[in-house]
């Protein structure tokens, strides 16, 4: 049996060790490609991701598979394909795929729209491949042909 | 009594139909109109006309025949959501000199107006995409194509613009302007377009 002092020096070590596999783990966190930017903002939006809840602001990144959503306000965003999503009041949408490398041929975008009103309008992966975008909601699932369409959905 | 309880359920039912769930084919800004198809277990259907609605009751019921809706009621539903619609993203494309590196005077003029229009952008971001046209390998025009978009990076971060604003990327053959069987020169799709946005 080792005495306290013996043990310190051993704990140090782990807790040195852990957090070195915080550190090194963050990169593949911090690597997370940013999808879209926040453009216009009205009132309070919210972004939820990683079990957070976190208020969005112009110039603000966001990241596949966020939740974004208001309760008054509204807000828009620009991805990086050009496609351009707003939400109104009382809405809920989350990005759940979006990929757009078109010279290795990977395009999608999968939005899933919870409730309350959305415009969409297409950018490039929609140009290329039509098929890869995809608006999910509760009671129908949106094909786009390169274009720009509302949306309301009452949701629960 | 029963009567006009029934009476009441059937006006507060009709003022819920009056939202419910729609889906609204709009214009493009170009003035050019696409479609869309909303499908689901009771059915499909396709929209192709500029403010045609769609409704939906539920998951199983089929989308009702599109209507034209007016513009008032557009802007009833989704007024806040049109004026949170970010800019339309404005696209340039450079060409160059036919095997060379340099810029074509007329693409060249075109970087004042690139520099100008971030400052009009909130939160502006800037994309370099190189193209090539489909003369030679995959894989050796998604290189080609990056380099060219690098030449353009930097020339745009000599001439004023803030580098960390800049992404640069290529798609190589696989965005072209004009479509073209493979192996075939098609001087339009050499570019490089640059997006602000």
């Amino acid at each position: 049996m080792k005495s306290p002092r013996e043990i310190c020096p051993v704990l140090r070590g782990m807790l040195f060790t852990f957090g070195l596999s915080l550190l090194l783990a963050a990169p593949a966190e911090a690597q997370q490609e940013q999808v879209a930017l926040v453009k216009v903002v009205a009132g309070e939006a919210y972004a939820l991701r990683a079990e957070q809840r976190a208020e969005l602001g112009v110039g603000e990144a966001i990241f596949a598979k966020d939740i974004v959503e208001t309760a008054e306000g509204s807000i828009g965003l620009t991805f990086t394909d050009g496609s351009r999503i707003s939400i109104g009041p009382n809405s809920r949408v989350q990005f759940t795929e979006f990929q757009f490398a078109p010279a290795e041929g990977k395009l999608s975008f999968l939005i899933e729209f919870f409730r309350g009103t959305m415009l969409y309008v297409s950018g490039v992966i929609a140009k290329l491949s039509p098929d890869a975008v995809k608006v999910k909601t509760p009671v129908a699932t949106v094909a786009v042909r390169g274009t720009r369409f509302l949306a309301e959905i009452e949701g629960d | 009594m029963l009567r006009h309880l029934f009476s009441l359920l059937l006006v507060v039912g009709l003022a819920a139909c009056a939202g419910g769930n729609r889906f609204v084919l709009l214009e493009e800004e170009d003035g050019s109109v696409g479609t869309i198809v909303i499908a689901n277990e009771g059915g499909s259907q396709i929209v192709d006309k500029p403010r045609e609605a769609t409704r939906v009751g539920s998951a199983t019921s089929a989308p009702s025949a599109p209507e034209v809706i007016s513009q008032a009621e557009i802007e009833e539903t989704w007024g806040a959501t049109l004026d949170a619609s970010p800019l339309k993203p404005r696209t340039f494309i450079l060409n160059f000199v036919v095997g060379s590196n340099r810029l074509t005077a007329d693409s060249e003029a075109q970087l004042p107006a690139i520099l100008g229009a971030i400052r009009e952008y909130p939160a502006a971001e800037v994309s370099v995409v190189g193209h090539t046209d489909r003369v030679g390998s995959e894989q050796r025009n998604a290189r080609l194509a990056l380099q060219r978009a690098e030449a353009i990076r930097d020339l745009l971060i000599a001439e004023g613009l803030d580098a960390g604003l800049i992404t640069v990327d290529s798609h190589g053959e696989n965005n072209p302007l004009v479509a073209t069987e493979d192996e075939v020169p098609e001087p339009r799709n050499r570019r490089v377009e640059v997006t602000v946005r």
